[in-house]
């Protein structure tokens, strides 16, 4: 099956979900299983255009158009703090300058999605001081009391940037490619976006749903070369320096 | 008991509740189970009927240990979920995720249940390290009063994956 046929086949199960289940919840369970790298390469033009019909992605943007196609609401980020899992090292619990490690202080990051790096955040979906959004969604699917890699508690803190900041906003597959041919990194033959460079010019990138739809374990074909498949799962952004007012704890559930 | 005699044990015990029923299981114990026709594998599915005279339809419901795998989210991890996943929802799903390596050696498990949905996932994860993974999965599906059969218990294992580890 080529890959336009796989997006395709994707984009059907999502719409399918839905009806008795939330657009957030449809998102999640079918991308969260989404796990394997799909055979072959599609442009992204073609894979926006295949994403463009999903009737998820119009459900998202009723309730919250910045989950689709950005700009990142940046008074309504919250970031969510797991235990660790028993194979783990001690995770901090609590988002602080101490504890965020910038890309220029990692070691080699050939990835499209860096571990340890940054912050990541999602957009709280029912208001600023509610737990809730994308990332939590699927938290509930792969963690807590179902196993896996998030035990209880979760604590849920609200993270907002203290002044203007500069926003990368990976809206569909066209940008995401753009950010990788702007700050490319050539490893193994693919291309990978070019983490250290990127923290140069910019505070963050917000990979929206309609993006992570587009991409999610997919390689894009470019004049340029192939670029590596990303797995952002959900609406997140990855904020590659410190720059938030005082953390708030909003709830911590177990 | 072994881990291996264990598993093999929950293999036969799934597919011997679901000949009982007069149910097909197009799933196994054998992981070369061949892939359907669109690639994926096949995976157990189970189907119980409404009561007579009812205007409810069939209930059908799939049971599958997915594909282990890196973690896309935690650095040093291996994943594998198992899911249910019904046309209609039920009373209660429980489901559970163990993942494997080399055969034998379980590296961890997890369990979930659901009520009133139709939907159940169980995650299972350890920390990476080079080997021959596999995820198995052992669930129960209890139908609505009158649907018959009422309860259902299936077995699954998903394909081995061979995953490095830094």
């Amino acid at each position: 099956m080529s890959a336009a046929a796989e997006l395709e086949r994707r984009v059907a199960q999502l719409d399918a979900e839905l009806g008795d289940t939330s657009a957030e919840e449809a998102f999640s369970w079918v991308v969260g299983l989404a796990v394997d790298e799909i055979n072959g390469s599609l442009t992204p033009e073609a894979a926006d255009a295949i994403v463009r019909r999903s009737s998820v992605l119009a459900t998202l943007r009723r309730v919250d158009p910045t989950l689709v196609d950005g700009p990142v609401r940046t008074d309504s980020q919250l970031w969510i703090a797991a235990a660790k899992p028993p194979h783990l090292p001690i995770r901090f619990q609590e988002p602080s300058r101490d504890h965020l490690v910038e890309p220029r202080d990692a070691g080699a990051l050939i990835t499209t999605k860096p571990f340890e790096v940054g912050l990541y955040t999602s957009t709280a979906t029912e208001g600023p001081q509610t737990p809730s959004g994308m990332w939590l969604t699927y938290l509930r699917d792969h963690g807590g009391s179902s196993g896996g890699s998030f035990p209880y508690p979760w604590h849920v803190w609200s993270i907002v940037p203290k002044q203007p900041v500069t926003v990368f906003e990976v809206t569909n597959a066209v940008t995401w490619v753009d950010l990788v041919r702007t700050f490319p990194s050539i490893h193994g033959g693919l291309l990978y976006p070019d983490w250290v460079a990127i923290a140069q010019d910019w505070d963050a990138v917000h990979m929206t749903a309609a993006a992570v739809a587009a991409t999610h374990g997919l390689r894009m074909c470019t004049n340029a070369g192939t670029v590596a498949a990303p797995f952002w799962g959900v609406e997140s952004t990855l904020w590659l320096r410190w720059c938030f007012q005082q953390p708030r704890l909003i709830s911590t559930i177990t | 008991m072994n881990h291996r005699s264990i598993r093999y044990v929950g293999a036969a015990l799934g597919a011997l509740v679901l000949v009982l029923s007069g149910l097909t299981s197009s799933a196994s114990a054998n992981p070369s189970t061949p892939p359907t026709e669109d690639g994926k594998r096949v995976i157990l599915r189970v189907t119980a009927q409404p009561p007579a005279n009812a205007r409810a339809a069939a209930i059908t419901c799939e049971l599958a240990a997915h594909n282990p795998h890196k973690s896309t989210h935690v650095s040093g991890t291996i994943n594998v979920t198992a899911t249910w996943t019904c046309s209609a929802p039920v009373t209660r799903l429980t489901v559970t995720a163990r993942l494997w390596r080399n055969v034998s050696t379980l590296v961890n498990q997890g369990y979930n249940e659901t009520t009133g949905n139709r939907r159940a996932q169980a995650n299972a994860a350890g920390g990476c390290t080079t080997g021959l993974y596999d995820g198995t999965t052992a669930g129960t599906v209890y139908y609505p009063p009158g649907y018959t059969p009422a309860t259902m218990t299936g077995y699954d294992q998903g394909p081995a994956v061979n995953i490095s580890c830094p």
